[in-house]
């Protein structure tokens, strides 16, 4: 495992630690003093450290390809969609230190100085504008695979899978729809942006599920594995908005909903180590076992 | 004589066959050259069926099946193979140019054909 992911999961590994004793502590107790504590503070600094960490590690990815060859287009975007997860924590953070008005402390000057609706907006840019600015690398990346061979075409498994999919999204559009008719008020701009997640990440897993399919076909390589991590970290989102959804409908008990939680820190993780696979391949890091002269 | 001279001075390691007679000199130059051009050129598209593989393709192909391995992944010898192609640098360049980019490629490029 190159270096750089190493350091990922162990940094995930700590914090998954420290989250299981407050959630131990909220089983027993009841309270939610310290699971509070470690998600607002914890649990931000580790959104901001690992979106900024992939942020790093795409931009230097990027770097490593000149300017006319077509994954330079392609990391230029995954940067561009780590940069927006990373804005959108240090935004939904700042909301939170915005709204807790300690007296004395800091946070009335933030008040002030901080628009209103910052998380909204936050959720804006790490959601549908992130998502939006993946889709085209992604794109990228498949376009590249069919010039070379490399993919694969879809099983029945796969199809009837896209097929569930589309027929979600024909769900969701017909609800936004409805949504925007005559008998319901019209919505806040952010709101019906927001409304797009689903699709694009519905959009995301095809993708997804077509580099994986190349994946299997190649072996788990460095470069494979880079795209691997982005499908588990699609999945694992995608599987945090069903939570989400199951907990707006009430299909989850407060133990599970608090559980639930704790996935979007594997999504983050497996989101920054996807570069780090990749530039591993490109700085040609020896891993002792597989070469061993050269 | 002064010509002679002063191609010994500037690299007597990469032309010694240049200081001969002008004649020979210049013919054995040649043929120095164009055996080392199909040396590297063999090496470069790898064994072909009219020449049997020396050691120095098998190092080339071993060692190019390792970066292959590493970089994309087990079976990416397998998908070269499929469109009819041994393993020699100028099969897999494309490939791995494409998802390494070219600085990596010149580098494994370079550690691929080290010694050789």
């Amino acid at each position: 495992m190159p270096r750089f992911v190493q350091w990922i999961w162990k940094v995930c590994a700590i914090h998954y630690a420290i989250g299981l004793a407050a959630y131990l502590h909220f089983l027993i107790t009841g309270s939610y003093r310290y699971l509070t504590w470690y998600f607002l503070v914890l649990g931000t600094l580790f959104f901001l450290l690992t979106t900024a960490a992939e942020f790093f590690l795409a931009f230097e990815c990027r770097a490593g390809f000149e300017a006319d060859e077509p994954m330079r287009m392609a990391w230029t975007f995954i940067a561009l969609s780590s940069l927006a997860r990373f804005v959108a924590a240090a935004m939904i953070s700042l909301d939170h230190w915005r709204g807790a008005s300690i007296p004395g402390s800091t946070s009335s000057v933030l008040l002030v100085i901080l628009p209103r609706g910052l998380a909204q907006a936050g959720e804006v840019v790490g959601g549908p504008l992130s998502m939006v600015l993946l889709t085209v690398a992604l794109s990228r990346i498949l376009h590249v695979q069919r010039k070379f061979g490399v993919l694969r075409g879809l099983t029945r498994a796969d199809l009837l899978l896209i097929g569930l999919i589309g027929a979600i999204l024909l769900g969701e559009i017909v609800n936004i729809v409805r949504y925007l008719g005559p008998s319901y008020q019209h919505p806040p701009l952010t709101e019906a942006i927001l409304w797009l997640s689903d699709p694009l990440l519905c959009f995301l897993l095809v993708q997804a599920i077509l580099i994986r399919r190349s994946m299997i076909r190649v072996g788990l390589g460095l470069i494979s594995q880079c795209w691997e991590m982005y499908v588990i970290a699609i999945v694992t989102t995608l599987a945090g908005d069903a939570s989400i959804w199951a907990s707006g409908k009430g299909l989850l008990s407060e133990p599970l909903i608090a559980l639930s939680w704790y996935i979007w820190f594997f999504s983050a993780a497996a989101f920054a180590s996807a570069p780090a696979y990749q530039l591993a391949a490109m700085t040609l890091q020896l891993h002792e076992g597989t070469i061993r002269k050269y | 004589m002064e010509q002679r001279g002063l191609l010994s001075e500037i690299d007597g390691g990469v032309l010694p066959s240049l200081i001969l007679d002008d004649q020979s000199g210049d013919d054995m130059a040649i043929v120095e050259l164009s055996r080392k051009m199909l040396s590297w050129s063999r090496l470069w598209f790898g064994s072909s069926g009219s020449c049997a593989p020396t050691e120095e393709h098998n190092l080339v192909r071993e060692r190019l099946l390792s970066w292959l391995r590493l970089c994309i992944g087990q079976q990416a010898s397998d998908v070269l193979a499929s469109r009819g192609e041994d393993i020699s640098l100028a099969t897999s360049t494309p490939l791995l140019t494409a998802f390494l980019g070219r600085r990596a490629m010149r580098e494994l490029s370079r550690r691929v054909l080290n010694d050789l």
